[in-house]
């Protein structure tokens, strides 16, 4: 059993008043040391409730179903909670989309790395307290001790950021999960943060799980990608493959409301209809009300994620049918 | 956070004065006085009230009556007892009186703080549980119960059934038999601390699940950190609308709790109120009212300084 994080047949759901969210429902990937690993989908697609499912923080009324964690060989849906509070923070790390709201307002922020390394660590609170700061350096921070003792709001948003990932990687974990991190961010802070993560993967051979919902971002920095769609998987490939050879309709279609950098100015479209409740999934493929392909069999009967070439998988009946000409 | 400080501290000297000056002339509009409680039945006659109206400064115009008052509020001195205790200073049985009120308030305090602080993050952590409805049930029956109602009741049951010290009612200083100070303040201290107990619970419980839902929670989850300090975290943000409840709480209890006092025959600040109304003693009155105003604004001033105690977004203001 190789690999840094193994997902086997994940499936989460959440037992709400109005019926069963079927928030994550059977999806399988692994996740190599020093890879960055872009998932990509629409709001409500599945791909932070599979980021909380890793760290095992699924709350009432949600409850991982089924499936396996494999997270260096062993499977985190087996361990007791005392463990995963180890391994939380530790090994396994997350950093949250809204900056402001994920900081403690009340902790400097320098207190807030502290204890982190308290709990994990066996160093001093002097040697925190210096390994607090020199993690704020580490991502960047101007004059990070007058930093470590400023509180969230007084920093801007970027720095805030910056914060939180000093947070997550103070104690080197191998795997670092990242929610939308730079989606309250301009541009250029954002492209600053990516870079840092870059380095920070290069440095400590870390595996990076990048949930966003910005299909540049992936193209620049992550390995390989994969869709998700209403809770499902429709299409995982390396970076360069999903570009050039996108199979599933739906990756057609996000690609095609990305604005092109170069050349003239296509017209932008949009996929029509909305994301299905995921308390009442259609029947046959999620996809189909959506699909301009879709026939009687894609209403039925639901395509299996399958390989279609080396590294490259999808879930549809007309895979590559789409096609580049539509 | 200093110029605020002010801000308020200035608005209570106006709240202060505006309600000098609504419950001098309140109490000179309403019908009988000092005068109708001082002369003894069947000694009326319209020279004898004219001479005390004149000795007790009652035939002076209206502002100069109020401003002769609040010179003397502003040195300090709440004027002179015109019938309870006849020339004694107001001021001084007040205070006398209002360490007793003191007394009585912190007991209840505590009382109130010890039930609602496990209620509440219990209510928050277990929340549609069990416990939780088991304290919204007693919660909600101790706001609903009277305190006339719980005080009688406790003197009853306990008083007359089972220990008739518990239940005596009255006053001994501590300094002079401290089981019985307590043994008389615990029943009016349960009565009053139970009733702020259920609004400080609920507060703390709806406010504590608010903080249990934000983000920064789930940052310290994912960071592994222990249960204990989430909730640490969680109550310490949850604190302000908590502290604004248990500010009003203070507040109230330091006034003097009326009925309460009455039940229980304490001399505090509540009966004194009570006995100047039946006395139409005006000084006595007034005094009671300007100090529990004042007592008011004062609590008011400490909660927001303790606002900035909590929440540095409140210390530093919110520019960077």
């Amino acid at each position: 059993m190789s690999g840094l994080l193994r997902v086997e047949g994940l499936v989460t759901r959440f037992y709400t008043e109005e019926g069963v969210v079927k928030a994550v429902d059977g999806n399988s990937f692994h996740l190599e040391e020093n890879e960055a690993l872009g998932v990509v989908g629409e709001s409500g697609s599945g791909k932070t409730v599979t980021a909380l499912s890793i760290m095992r923080l699924i709350e009432a009324p949600g409850r991982i179903e089924a499936g396996r964690i494999l997270f260096r060989g062993e499977d985190l849906l087996t361990k007791p909670e005392r463990e995963m509070r180890r391994i939380r923070g530790r090994d396994l790390s997350m950093v949250f989309q809204d900056s402001l709201s994920s900081l403690n307002p009340t902790l400097t922020v320098g207190a807030q790395i502290a204890r982190v390394l308290k709990h994990h660590t066996r160093l001093s609170s002097r040697a925190r307290r210096r390994r607090a700061v020199e993690l704020l350096a580490a991502v960047g921070i101007p004059e990070p001790e007058k930093r470590a003792s400023h509180y969230p709001h007084q920093l801007s948003g970027g720095m805030r950021q910056r914060a939180l990932i000093a947070m997550a990687i103070s104690c080197n974990p191998k795997l670092l999960i990242l929610d939308e991190p730079t989606t309250a961010l301009d541009v250029t802070i954002e492209a600053q943060i990516f870079e840092l993560i870059g380095k920070l993967k290069g440095e400590f051979g870390m595996g990076v799980f990048l949930i966003t919902h910005d299909l540049s971002v992936v193209a620049s920095f992550c390995r390989r990608v994969i869709i998700m769609y209403a809770g499902k998987i429709v299409e995982e490939a390396p970076v360069g493959d999903l570009y050039a050879n996108p199979l599933h309709p739906y990756t057609l279609g996000l690609l095609r409301s990305i604005p092109p950098l170069d050349g003239e100015a296509e017209r932008l479209e949009s996929i029509p209809g909305e994301v299905p409740d995921l308390i009442n999934l259609p029947p046959g493929c999620n996809f189909s009300p959506r699909c301009h392909l879709a026939d009687e069999r894609c209403w039925q009967r639901e395509p299996e994620l399958l390989e279609a070439s080396p590294g490259h998988r999808v879930a549809c009946w007309k895979a590559g049918k789409g096609g580049k000409g539509g | 956070m200093r110029a605020y400080l002010l801000k308020r501290f200035l608005f209570g000297l106006l709240t202060l004065l505006v309600a000098s000056f609504l419950i001098f002339s309140i109490l000179r509009v309403v019908p009988g006085g000092p005068v109708d409680a001082l002369i003894e039945e069947g000694w009326d006659d319209p020279e004898l009230r004219a001479q005390l109206r004149h000795k007790l400064g009652l035939d002076l115009p209206f502002h100069l009556q109020y401003a002769h008052w609040l010179g003397g509020l502003f040195r300090g001195d709440l004027g002179v007892s015109l019938v309870l205790y006849q020339g004694e200073s107001v001021g001084r049985v007040i205070l006398e009186r209002f360490g007793v009120t003191a007394q009585l308030a912190l007991l209840s305090l505590a009382i109130a703080l010890l039930i609602a602080f496990p209620a509440g993050i219990a209510s928050a952590l277990w929340k549609d549980r069990f416990l939780d409805h088991v304290f919204r049930l007693v919660a909600l029956s101790g706001v609903s119960t009277p305190n006339f109602f719980l005080g009688i009741a406790l003197i009853v049951m306990i008083g007359v059934g089972l220990r008739r010290e518990w239940g005596a009612g009255g006053y001994v200083p501590f300094g002079e038999d401290p089981w019985g100070w307590f043994l008389r303040l615990l029943l009016p201290a349960i009565v009053l601390g139970t009733d702020h107990a259920a609004s400080i619970s609920r507060m703390l419980r709806t406010s504590m699940l608010d903080a249990l839902g934000r983000e920064f929670v789930l940052t310290a989850k994912a960071m592994g950190l222990p249960r204990r300090w989430v909730v640490i975290d969680a109550l310490r943000n949850a604190m302000i609308p908590v502290v604004t409840v248990i500010g009003n709480s203070a507040g109230a209890l330091l006034d003097g709790a009326v009925i309460t006092e009455v039940i229980f025959r304490l001399p505090g600040l509540g009966s004194f109120l009570v006995q100047g109304v039946y006395a139409r003693d005006l000084p006595v009155v007034q005094g009671v009212v300007v100090v529990a105003v004042g007592i008011r604004v004062a609590v008011n001033l400490l909660v927001d300084l303790l606002y900035g105690f909590i929440d540095p977004r409140i210390r530093y203001g919110s520019g960077r």
